[in-house]
């Protein structure tokens, strides 16, 4: 908008200080009412300045906490946060910086617009739009999984790797990061409609978790640990007569351990308190399941079975990140048990809260 | 310069040296070796012969003999007795064992338990290498004797002998020292990474400005010594510096240099904020916590209350923020700690529990040592948290460090270069603790 343009070009002056930038542009930020303008400008200005993914924001944050003139009393050299505080912008500093600005004040997600965010223990993981920004909470049905994963390996008798099923993949930040933390013990297969997220996810593979297949399984490389692949739940089966699937398509292999989800869950009435910067940005697939939001949660319940089948006795398990009013339908639903339970072949094991004290997460058992 | 260097083998008709020389005589006493023969050497006054050699003899000399306070620091100094031998052999026993170790297949095929033996082992080579050092001139000692008896007649070889056996003597000595002080108990957080406080005291802004100056020092050394710096949590100042900041210091014995800087600091100078020119005093406390895990310091989950920003409102799948701070409060002991450093919402939550242990294992350390100080009623320590430990002036340019009773230059300090001040306070407290055991050792 040439508006905001104008604005930004008129308030952030050539030979601006970094400090003077990271002052006005935040009051900026502020008088539009563009959510997170702290966060936005720090990390958009180290964006444009290119400094350290690590230091630079903390960087930028201790610039805004210095006031101007401050701590002339040392009569020792400048620190380096003095340093940087002073420094101009260079030209292409400048029009970097004010693009960025321009794109934060339309209400794009920051990840969107920097490209990349951290996740768990993924430091820098690629992120595009439309695919969903993983969220805080998604880190704790990490932190779930990743416990099962560890008692699992206590007793694992089989020769084979563990294997884990992502429904609904995105950028790949939850398979990714719990094949980050066992790369030797567990293969993760993950599933995406969208095309994007499919390549996304592999991208994202690569990047973290080439460095442990350079040993071992070096002809299937990321693979043998990692594979997205453009399917959806429902149709995720070798079970031919009741999908339209090619059927000259090999079949696949179905003995998951684990099943993992955060799929759409977003009830449809909910859908509308969304804020511009959710819903105009990302995926609407990615965030609405339907009327009561658990659409996709259906498909999934249906195909456990299918996708756990083993001739393993050991209790397989499916944790998924919901929404709040969930659980306690799931509860009903996959009572232990109960007619439906048995039909579906899965039983509702319990939920978990997030750390907000939210109903966020369940773990089912196909029985 | 004279020595005296005394043999646990008796004396003999060998020992003609002893006849001949005339020296005053310095005297080094143990409690648990009995002094059975000594050599002297240098010039001056007359020495009693052998026949004298009682314990009547002992009491002669002391009366010759120069009070043994005048040696300062090395008095009351134990050479390498045969209780501390024995000792040393056994470390060196164990050294080899686990050097052996380390060729075990079993071991090199696991990891874990291969660094395991590696630490163990590197803990005790310092001392092995110095006491095979000192084994192997005790050797060269004899044989450098065995040259002075043989000489005879002959001066030249007799002073050859003679200034070799004074070199190695010397050689002896240092080693002896080092040896002891490797010996000495190791504070056990030594070797820990730390988290490092500074918060500001009374004063107002120019405290907390003053925090700030701390903290630009302490960056500069710490980066010196080549060492990660991650800041934890910051409150900054209104006008200028900050009321409270936490770093997280991670590299080579962090603890056992930065424990000396906890304490109060204070400051004499003009603020920037004061229009008439009058010095003010502020002070900063700065605290030093070593890291610490789960094995040190249990943390029930029940006692903890977690905030972030996202209790309020909607959650999950419906907001996308990427403030992920952390509020974190341990309610039996009231700790509050905040932690906005992480993009990660759960590494910021670790940050934050780390925190909190390092702060209770703090409290924990921190309640023992007093009970210690207590029992040995002594003054130097590593700080309870409210010990006055140094004065910084501006107007006359100098860091009085009061543990020390020394002062420094303030550029020197306020350059980041406190290494000076710190072996210091290693060096004393060093001493404090052989003296204490020699102490211990004559009772």
């Amino acid at each position: 908008s040439p508006v905001i343009n104008e604005l930004l070009l008129q308030q952030i002056p050539p030979k601006i200080t970094v400090q003077h930038a990271v002052q006005k542009s935040l009051k900026i930020l502020e008088e539009k009412s563009i959510p997170e303008p702290e966060e936005s400008v720090l990390h958009l200005l180290s964006h444009a300045l290119n400094l350290s993914w690590e230091n630079g924001y903390r960087q930028l944050r201790e610039i805004l906490s210095l006031s101007v003139g401050s701590s002339t009393i040392s009569e020792n050299a400048m620190s380096p946060i003095q340093q940087l505080s002073n420094q101009c912008l260079s030209k292409d500093e400048r029009d970097a910086y004010i693009s960025l600005l321009e794109r934060r004040m339309q209400h794009e997600p920051l990840q969107y617009i920097i490209g990349k965010w951290d996740f768990h223990f993924l430091t820098g993981l690629k992120i595009k739009k439309p695919m969903l920004c993983p969220r805080p909470e998604t880190e704790e049905l990490v932190e779930l999984v990743l416990a099962e994963v560890g008692n699992l390996l206590r007793d694992w008798k089989e020769k084979r790797k563990m294997r884990i099923l992502d429904v609904g993949c995105g950028t790949g930040a939850i398979g990714i990061a719990i094949a980050n933390k066992y790369p030797a013990a567990v293969q993760v297969v993950a599933l995406d409609v969208l095309p994007e997220a499919v390549d996304l996810s592999n991208e994202n593979a690569e990047q973290f978790l080439s460095r442990y297949s350079a040993h071992g399984d070096s002809k299937l490389g990321v693979k043998s640990i990692y594979e997205a692949m453009l399917c959806s739940a429902t149709h995720f089966t070798n079970n031919t007569t009741n999908t339209s699937r090619d059927l000259s398509k090999k079949k696949y292999k179905m003995n998951f351990d684990i099943v993992v989800s955060n799929p759409p869950y977003i009830p449809l009435k909910d859908m509308i308190d969304l804020s511009s910067d959710v819903v105009e940005y990302e995926s609407y697939e990615a965030l609405c399941g339907g009327e009561d939001g658990l659409n996709v949660i259906r498909d999934i319940v249906h195909r456990l079975p299918e996708w756990t089948f083993s001739s393993s006795s050991r209790a397989k398990h499916c944790w998924m990140e919901v929404d709040e009013s969930h659980p306690r339908h799931l509860a009903r639903w996959l009572s232990p048990g109960s007619v439906e339970a048995r039909r579906c072949g899965v039983e509702y094991v319990e939920s978990y809260t997030d750390f907000c004290g939210r109903d966020r997460f369940v773990k089912l058992r196909v029985s | 310069n004279n020595k005296i260097i005394y043999l646990s083998s008796p004396p003999t008709e060998q020992n003609i040296f002893l006849k001949t020389t005339n020296v005053p005589v310095t005297m080094k006493i143990t409690a648990t070796t009995a002094i059975t023969s000594f050599l002297i050497l240098g010039a001056a006054t007359t020495i009693p012969t052998i026949d004298a050699f009682a314990p009547t003899f002992l009491t002669r000399i002391s009366q010759h003999a120069p009070s043994t306070s005048s040696t300062s620091s090395t008095c009351l100094l134990m050479a390498l007795d045969s209780s501390m031998k024995e000792r040393l052999d056994g470390i060196r026993r164990s050294y080899l064992a686990l050097t052996e170790r380390l060729a075990d297949p079993d071991v090199i095929g696991n990891s874990n338990l291969l660094m395991q033996v590696m630490k163990d082992r590197s803990q005790s080579e310092e001392v092995v290498q110095a006491f095979d050092e000192y084994t192997q001139f005790e050797t060269e000692l004899v044989g450098a004797k065995e040259l002075f008896q043989e000489a005879g007649d002959d001066n030249e070889m007799r002073e050859m002998a003679r200034s070799e056996i004074k070199d190695i003597d010397a050689k002896l000595e240092e080693l002896e020292e080092r040896i002891k002080i490797l010996l000495l108990p190791k504070d056990p957080n030594d070797d820990r990474n730390c988290m490092l406080e500074i918060r500001a005291g009374t004063g107002g802004s120019e405290a907390n400005i003053f925090a700030g100056d701390l903290l630009d020092v302490y960056r500069k050394y710490m980066t010196d010594q080549g060492w990660q710096v991650t800041m934890i949590d910051s409150s900054p100042g209104d006008d200028g510096g900050y009321k409270n900041v936490v770093l997280e210091v991670k590299g080579d014995s962090v603890y056992s240099k930065l424990k000396w800087e906890a304490g109060v600091h204070r400051v004499q100078r003009v603020p920037a904020t004061e229009t008439q020119g009058r010095v003010h005093t502020s002070t900063a406390t700065v605290a030093i916590m070593p890291e610490c895990d789960e094995v040190d310091i249990k943390i029930d989950p029940k006692d903890i209350e977690m905030s972030t920003m996202r209790s309020g409102g909607a959650g999950g799948q419906n907001v996308n923020k990427v403030e992920t701070a952390v509020d974190l409060v341990h309610k039996p002991t009231g700790i509050r700690i905040k932690c906005t450093q992480e993009r990660s919402q759960l590494k910021n939550k670790e940050l934050a529990m780390k925190m909190l242990m390092a702060k209770l294992y703090d409290i924990e350390n921190e309640k023992r040592e007093a009970e210690e100080r207590a029992r040995r009623g002594d003054q130097i320590g590593t700080g309870g948290r409210s010990e006055k430990i140094r004065t910084y002036n501006w107007k006359d340019s100098r860091v009085s460090e009061h543990r020390l009773g020394q002062n420094y230059p303030l550029q020197s300090f306020l350059s980041g270069e406190i290494g000076q001040i710190i072996d210091g306070l290693i060096a004393k407290d060093q001493e404090m603790k052989l003296r204490q055991l020699s102490e211990e050792g004559a009772n």
